[in-house]
């Protein structure tokens, strides 16, 4: 007798994303294409780059508020805001999406805590609203030290943090301590849902950030023993390595490494250094690298993968959009 | 016609304006040799300048392009919140002063240039940061070096004013007091021969 799967266990029909998935293939529909970049390089300035930006949906509504050239990293924002608020309204973990726009939150939080430490800092604008979190709710939380209105997670997160930046009111101690904060909080979030996906796509996440900073470290010639506890455990190094590779030349990484893809991207990334002293390559090659394993959820009919997938698309392109403005703002 | 000077036409005062009129053209002579000296100095420090400026321009446009790359990649307010509380103090002391009293900048640097976290900022501004530091040192230098140059334009206008003065107003005039003198006094001397010889006559008809 011949094998036979059941329709329901095939794990790419994920029957609580039906909806949400027909969602994002609407929504798909909008995004960017190659012809819409090239009208947009093809302005002369970025007040008419803007216009044309504009009058596309939908950027048409997020670019609504911006009055001068110059601020439109807001607009943007406002359009990472309202993707935020439109996926979270219909996808049936919200929780997941939330875990995507943290990072903004953290991005707020590093804002207010060196303000709170250092209170001459001019803040107001650095403050980003993109975040799944009111700022208004950080601004008062953190500059009266008074955490009753905040969420739980984030409660217990500054109750614990509060007392070691006061310790050390140093603003990288500040950044280091609430990037691995961040990484916690994601690697947690994902681990909860126990999916092979977002695990993978965890692992990347993690050694996109622990080789960049690696490198970043060796090849300017850091004092390295400043940096030992800043590397995230998961990826396919463990943190603690990365240690005892500081004290090796940088090739050393790539004989430790096992994954052939990343063995090639460090080796032309080293040679490009060497040439121009650029580490493009490298930035591309994990954009890319991401962008391949969550390209997955173009071929799969309902589940989380489409989810994850545009919102990597969405946020390559506001990164492709902020390159051609600010491209057209250097030439001005 | 050069005036000359009011003073007595005396013997005296004739040695006095010829040992001036001496100092005057060794004066005159060493002045504009300094003022050479100065001029050949002058042009090519300008050459220099040029250069260096035309260098730190480019430098500093290298360090804006960097940072405006950096926040291309990273975003705006990614990369001022990475900024926002830096722990590096920058200042100049003053090293010492050349001939022409121009003051040698030293300048100095405490602090890690590095003040901020990896997960929102990027290789790009570092490679910023240095630049804009390399470029800060090199208008500190530019600086220096046009203020020398300031100064030696000041001198070599003073000294070509007082070389003008010396060659077109003092020593003619002191020539011409010498000369002055000089014809008092023979004429003085004639009109004492004429009286001496007048009262030899005088002296004879008695």
């Amino acid at each position: 007798m011949a094998f036979q799967v059941d329709y329901l266990e095939i794990r790419s029909k994920n029957s609580d994303y039906a909806y949400a998935t027909g969602r994002i293939r609407g929504l798909e529909t909008y995004l960017l294409g190659e012809a819409d970049f090239s009208r947009l390089r093809e302005a002369r300035r970025v007040g008419e780059a803007l216009e044309i930006l504009s009058k596309i949906f939908p950027y048409s509504e997020s670019l609504r508020r911006v009055e001068r050239e110059e601020d439109f990293e807001a607009g943007l924002e406002e359009e990472l805001r309202r993707t935020y608020l439109n996926l979270k309204s219909f996808c049936p973990e919200p929780d997941l999406v939330d875990l995507f726009w943290i990072q903004y939150d953290f991005h707020n939080l590093k804002v207010l805590l060196k303000v709170h430490l250092q209170s001459k800092l001019p803040f107001e604008d650095l403050l980003s609203s993109a975040g799944t979190q009111n700022v208004e709710i950080f601004k008062e939380a953190i500059l009266k030290e008074d955490f009753f209105n905040l969420p739980l997670n984030f409660k217990v997160l500054l109750e614990r943090i509060f007392p070691l930046v006061k310790e050390n009111p140093q603003p990288q101690f500040i950044d280091i301590l609430l990037d691995k904060e961040l990484f916690w909080w994601i690697s947690r979030g994902f681990q909860k849902y126990n999916d092979h996906f977002l695990i993978g796509l965890l692992h990347r996440l993690i050694d996109s950030f622990n080789i960049k900073t690696f490198l970043r470290i060796k090849l300017w010639g850091e004092r390295e023993e400043l940096y030992e506890n800043i590397f995230i455990e998961g990826g396919e190094i463990p943190g603690s390595e990365y240690q005892k590779l500081f004290r090796q030349p940088v090739e050393a990484l790539v004989e430790r490494l096992h994954n052939i893809n990343y063995k090639e991207a460090i080796k032309e990334a080293l040679k490009e250094w060497e040439e121009k002293e650029s580490l493009f390559t490298l930035d591309h090659f994990f954009e890319e690298d991401i962008l391949n394993w969550t390209r997955k959820g173009s071929y799969i009919t309902f589940g989380r993968e489409p989810l994850i997938n545009y919102i990597f698309l969405k946020q390559r392109e506001i990164k492709i959009l902020r390159g051609i403005l600010r491209r057209k703002l250097i030439q001005c | 016609m050069p005036e000359t000077l009011p003073i007595n036409p005396t013997r005296m005062e004739l040695l006095k304006q010829r040992s001036r009129l001496v100092a005057a053209r060794r004066a005159h002579d060493l002045l504009e040799d300094k003022r050479d000296e100065l001029m050949q100095r002058f042009l090519p420090l300008v050459r220099k300048i040029k250069k260096e400026r035309q260098e730190a321009e480019e430098s500093l446009r290298m360090s804006f392009t960097s940072f405006q790359i950096a926040k291309l990649i990273s975003g705006e307010k990614e990369i001022e919140e990475s900024l926002m509380w830096t722990k590096i103090k920058t200042g100049i002391e003053v090293r010492g002063f050349t001939l022409l009293k121009t003051p040698q900048f030293t300048l100095k640097s405490e602090g890690n240039l590095l003040c901020y976290g990896f997960y929102g900022s990027n290789w790009k501004l570092e490679h910023s940061l240095r630049a804009f530091s390399k470029t800060l040192s090199l208008w500190i230098k530019l600086a220096q070096k046009e203020e020398e140059l300031k100064r030696l334009a000041r001198e070599i206008e003073w000294i070509r004013r007082r070389v003008n003065a010396l060659k077109y107003i003092f020593i003619p005039r002191i020539e011409e007091t010498v000369k002055y003198i000089a014809m008092k006094l023979q004429e003085r001397e004639r009109a004492h021969i004429v009286n001496i010889m007048k009262i030899k006559e005088i002296m004879q008809k008695s």
